[in-house]
């Protein structure tokens, strides 16, 4: 009996060592961004994450004081912002974030980053509408969802007050001349995509018009002339990306930029910072087009050695017209942020700031 | 001079002593005539303790019997594959949720799953979803790292990195009694009914047949604690998974045939049809998402098995199988132009094997064996161009063994060579390169001191496995292009045990160490579309761990008796695909460092209770090994009551369970959370 108890004792003993010293798998710690860099300058960063992780982020680095904060809306709230969060914004003093698979917007005030309301986007039948982009105008915001509907907001009472019904699946919208364009993409339908552009005029919220494009429009911006540029992403496959302008007083589409195969862009005082992406070959290219004279201005955007291995999101400081481009790697690290100067010269790289970062904004701190 | 054949899969191992005494003339030296007398001896059938096979054999063995299982409080086949030792069961959570195993982290596709001996294959998937599979009618359970000591068996079952083998119970009467009955209700908490019948009749000397019939429906709505913060350490909410529900049916006949014995055969039907709510990962702040997800499937088989010994060296066994798979997945709420997503997918398999054993020596024997089968699979979806798109893809496999095995007092050993060749063709689009591959194995036990039951093992294997037909042909996402992943596996180990008489306890202890490599990993990488993913041959990864069991049988006194066992397994699975990668050196997805199971029951003649448990380390939800990545270990507590009594002739067992005791909300797989706190009772009339 002696003997089984030593026996007993010495496996048991065994057994509790295993269990409690033996877990050596342990969290690697990123070392903390530091981009060398001052000055008054406030970044958000958002970060989308993967589908159905529910891990978007929010990160704030404050380029004055250096602070960086990876999960800014996570630390003030104690809660996620949920799942694929897919756009960004400032307007006045809040910040507009659309979760697109959690289906809802959270507006946050940009000073203390409390979420002031968390807009749910379901529609009458409780459906999550999937909201996807979102832009502003005369102190309403309008948030196109992947349902086909657009969203009227009042910024002040942070309400819904209407919606409008566009074409499939909408992945894209902005602001031109007093009316909404809205990228009709038809993603989800694939390989039956959309190939139309809504235009939604402000004064009755109706949709007064559907410009053909090309198939599976999606970015689109203005620039200060009125003009609508639009990118559609074909099949990506055979049909090229292509990037294309409609004119917003008459609504027609005026030219398509067959040597223009970009994937996304961005637009800053009439300048368009255009990328595309292969995901076949996995190259890239970045080239700087003025919307003035709808010409390419500069061929390779970068002008020193900055290897970006798979842009995501670009997107423009206001402040100084910096040019800030995500790198999203293979989709399932944690990505990059590189800052250039207008004239294509690194200034700094933030690395590891998130899952796949797909939008800077920007504001004084 | 005894020649025996084991199948190390078998509970009880029959060895059929037949002593000849030579009864013609033994010639002396001197030419004198011996006339020693003749003695004929009745058969003997010695049955010997399953537990002994797994210290026996050359690579790592373990095995669970129905009666261990009943300790388990398991309710389906992934449940209890969740003791072994080196084992991740990926459970989803849920009833009828979607369970596959991977062994010592190679990937569930190679593992394979046998079913009565016979290999069940899903080439769409690659992956075995083993929570279909009833405990009810399961006589042993057993699963080998590398292969089988058994080099008579098919082509099949040599041709995987591990091997998981279900055999259900073959009719075996008492005397006096042409007929053996079970019924057995089983009911629990989220609306569990499980009702089940079990008949095995001896219709003549020779024939004999089985039925088994079973039913299991629940609503699934178990409630769970919801962490709004992926760190694991914010606001929680209380909610309840939604389209959790799951019905099946399983119907499974067979008819036993031993003619003689030295000749036997079987046949066997199994059908299955389920439908299910496929409730997806939870989404925050959208409870509504997935609970529209629907999924029916049907699984029916038929399979044969034919063994003849034509003389003391040779025999010859034949095995046959048609397989039939169908799969409906539905989605009711999708914002495309259809406003529903609806697939259909259907594979069938046509399966044949010969095998023959040539027992050459003493101690020698050799086997070939050649299997050949097609697998097809066609595919319909909402969209009549994803349909015309569909690779309809057609494989023909043909697999063939040369093994070798000697057993003498002290060693074991056997090597095989296997090869593959498979041709693939397809209607639309490129199909997957022909493949051609020889795979070798070798493995070795040596018993050192002839009083002390100790051993050492060690093998090496080295197998693949093919792109599946998703990894290939998917719409859009599939990469015909792909190779097989390959592995190698490098095992040593030691076991023991012990067979003390008296009070003092009967132990087994198994202690391996491993090491496997595997390149050309088949890993999904999603696009910027987050409905595109790309599949590519983009990984390296090294295994290094460690696999220890453990099991003790105490007898106390006349009416009490402890049993008590448990695994431990620590496991280091790091990416090496890349040194300048941020993956680099860590530890690949959803792989615990260390893990374990532990099982304690106490079996007295007017009660027995058992308890058992399950733990598991942190692991990660991708990539790397970031907090933010992190899912925080677990443990899983279980404790059961049961009484067996009689009632007019009829034995009566009755059953509780509580599972989960204390009510962790864990996830194996992010955001799948398991259900805490449940109830289940059985009561089984045996007749």
């Amino acid at each position: 009996m002696r003997k089984l108890f030593k026996i007993s004792n010495a496996l048991l003993l065994l057994l509790t060592i295993m269990i409690v010293a033996c877990d050596d798998l342990q969290d690697v710690k990123r070392p903390k961004p530091n981009s060398g860099v001052v000055e008054p300058t406030q970044l958000f960063i958002l970060s989308e994450g993967l589908f159905n992780l529910n891990n978007s982020t929010l990160a704030q680095y404050n380029l004055k004081t250096q602070e960086v904060e990876t999960d800014f809306f996570l630390k003030i709230n104690k809660r996620g912002l949920g799942d694929t969060a897919n756009d960004i914004a400032i307007y006045g003093s809040k910040i507009y974030v659309v979760v697109n698979v959690s289906s809802q917007i959270e507006i946050l005030d940009l000073k203390t980053g409390v979420s002031l309301v968390q807009i749910s986007m379901k529609n009458e039948n409780d459906i999550a509408r999937e909201p996807r982009y979102i832009d502003f105008h005369n102190g309403k915001a309008y948030v196109c969802s992947f349902d086909g509907t657009v969203a009227k907001i009042d910024t002040t009472s942070m309400l819904i007050e209407d919606y409008v019904q566009c074409g499939k699946n909408p992945d894209g919208i902005c602001v031109a001349n007093n009316k909404l364009y809205v990228s009709n993409s038809g993603g989800l339908s694939f390989p039956d995509y959309d190939n139309t552009v809504s235009v939604i005029d402000l004064s009755t919220f109706t949709e007064i018009k559907k410009i053909t494009v090309a198939r599976n429009p999606g970015k689109i911006h203005s620039d200060s002339e009125d003009d609508v540029y639009v990118i559609t992403r074909g099949d990506y496959g055979a049909t090229p990306y292509m990037l294309h302008k409609i004119n917003s007083q008459t609504d027609e589409l005026e030219e398509s930029f067959a040597d223009i195969q970009a994937l996304n862009f961005t637009i800053n005082n009439d300048t368009a910072y255009i990328y595309n992406y292969d995901f076949s070959t996995q190259t890239s290219w970045i080239k700087v087009f003025d919307c003035k004279t709808d010409k390419i201005i500069k061929d390779n955007f970068i002008t020193d050695d900055a290897d970006i291995t798979t842009p995501y999101g670009i997107d423009v400081n206001p402040f100084n017209g910096d040019v800030y481009i995500t790198d999203a790697k293979s989709f399932t690290v944690w990505g990059d942020v590189y800052c250039f100067n207008r004239d294509g010269k690194l200034r700094f790289k933030i690395n590891e700031i998130g899952l796949n970062p797909n939008k800077v904004v920007f504001a004084s701190p | 001079m005894f020649l025996f054949d084991f199948n190390s899969v078998s509970v009880r191992i029959f060895f059929l002593l037949k002593v000849f005494l030579i009864s013609s003339t033994i010639i002396f030296a001197d030419g004198r005539l011996d006339t020693t007398k003749v003695y004929h001896i009745e058969e003997v059938i010695v049955t010997e303790q399953y537990r002994n096979t797994e210290t026996r054999s050359s690579s790592p063995l373990q095995i669970l019997s129905s009666s261990q299982i009943e300790k388990l409080n398991v309710l389906h086949v992934s449940d209890a594959v969740k003791y072994f030792s080196g084992v991740i069961v990926k459970d989803y959570g849920g009833i009828g949720g979607l369970k596959t195993v991977s062994v010592r982290s190679l990937g569930a596709a190679h593992t394979a799953v046998s079913y009565d001996g016979i290999a069940i294959t899903d080439c769409q998937t690659g992956q075995i979803d083993i929570g279909r599979f009833s405990l009810d009618n399961v006589d042993v359970l057993s699963l080998h790292n590398g292969q089988s000591d058994n080099i008579f068996q098919p082509a099949r079952l040599f041709a995987s990195a591990s091997l998981l083998n279900i055999r259900t119970l073959s009719p075996k009467f008492a005397e006096g009694k042409t007929y053996n009955g079970k019924v057995s209700i089983k009911t629990g908490s989220f609306g569990l009914i499980n009702p089940s019948l079990l008949y095995q009749q001896k219709i003549n000397k020779t024939l004999s047949s089985t039925l088994s019939a079973e039913w299991l429906s629940a609503h699934g709505e178990y409630p769970y604690v919801l962490q709004h913060s992926y760190l694991g350490d914010g606001i929680t909410s209380l909610e309840k998974r939604k389209n959790s529900d799951v019905k099946n049916l399983r119907i499974e006949t067979a008819l036993h045939a031993a003619f003689s014995e030295n000749e036997s055969a079987n046949l066997k039907l199994y059908f299955y049809n389920s439908e299910r709510g496929l409730p997806g990962g939870t989404i925050l702040y959208n409870e509504g998402a997935f609970t529209s997800q629907r999924m029916w499937d049907n699984t029916f088989f038929v399979q044969s098995h034919y063994e003849k010994d034509f003389s003391q060296k040779f025999a010859m066994q034949i095995n046959a199988k048609y397989h039939h798979g169908f799969l409906h997945y539905l989605d009711t709420v999708v914002w495309n132009s259809y406003g529903y997503e609806e697939s259909y997918f259907t594979q069938n398999e046509y399966y044949l094997s010969a095998s023959a054993l040539y027992r050459a020596f003493d101690k020698l024997s050799f086997s070939l064996s050649t299997d050949a089968s097609v697998n097809n699979m066609f595919a319909r979806f909402e969209n009549e161009a994803l349909t015309n798109e569909f690779a309809k893809p057609l494989r023909y496999s043909q697999l063939s063994v040369l093994a070798a095995k000697y057993v003498d007092n002290n060693v074991l050993a056997t090597a095989s060579l296997l090869s593959t060749v498979v041709v693939e063709k397809v209607a639309v689009g490129n199909a997957a390169p022909n493949q051609n591959r020889l795979s070798p194995y070798v493995s070795i036990t040596h018993k050192p001191f002839t009083e002390i039951d100790l051993r050492w093992r060690a093998f090496y294997k080295n197998i693949f496995r093919l792109p599946t037909f998703n990894d290939l042909y998917y719409a859009r996402i599939g990469n015909a292009n792909l190779r097989p992943e390959n592995t190698d596996q490098f095992n040593i180990g030691m076991t023991y045990s012990s067979d003390f008489k008296g009070n003092i306890p009967q132990i087994s202890i198994t202690a391996d160490v491993y090491r496997n490599n595997v390149k050309d990993k088949i890993v999904a990488m999603p696009t910027k579309n987050l409905f595109k993913w790309t599949m590519l041959n983009l990984g390296k990864v090294e295994i290094t761990g460690i696999d220890l069991t453990a099991e003790t049988h105490m007898k106390i006194n006349r009416d009490i008796a402890i049993v008590a066992g448990g695994t431990y397994t620590y496991q280091r699975a790091v990416d090496v695909t890349d040194k300048q990668s941020s993956t680099y050196g860590h530890q690949i997805p959803y792989t615990p460092r260390v893990s374990g199971s532990g099982r304690f029951a106490v079996e007295t003649s007017w009660f027995d209770i058992a308890y058992s448990v399950l733990w598991s380390g942190k692991r990660y939800s991708l990539f790397q090994n970031y907090a933010e990545n992190r899912l925080s270990g677990y443990s899983d507590h279980s404790v059961s009551a049961s009484k067996d009594f009689s009632f007019k002739d009829k034995l009566i067992s009755l059953n509780l369970e509580v599972l989960n005791i204390l009510n962790e909300n864990y996830a194996i797989v992010k955001w799948f959370p398991m259900p805490g706190r449940s109830v289940r009772g059985t009561i089984n009339i045996k007749f």
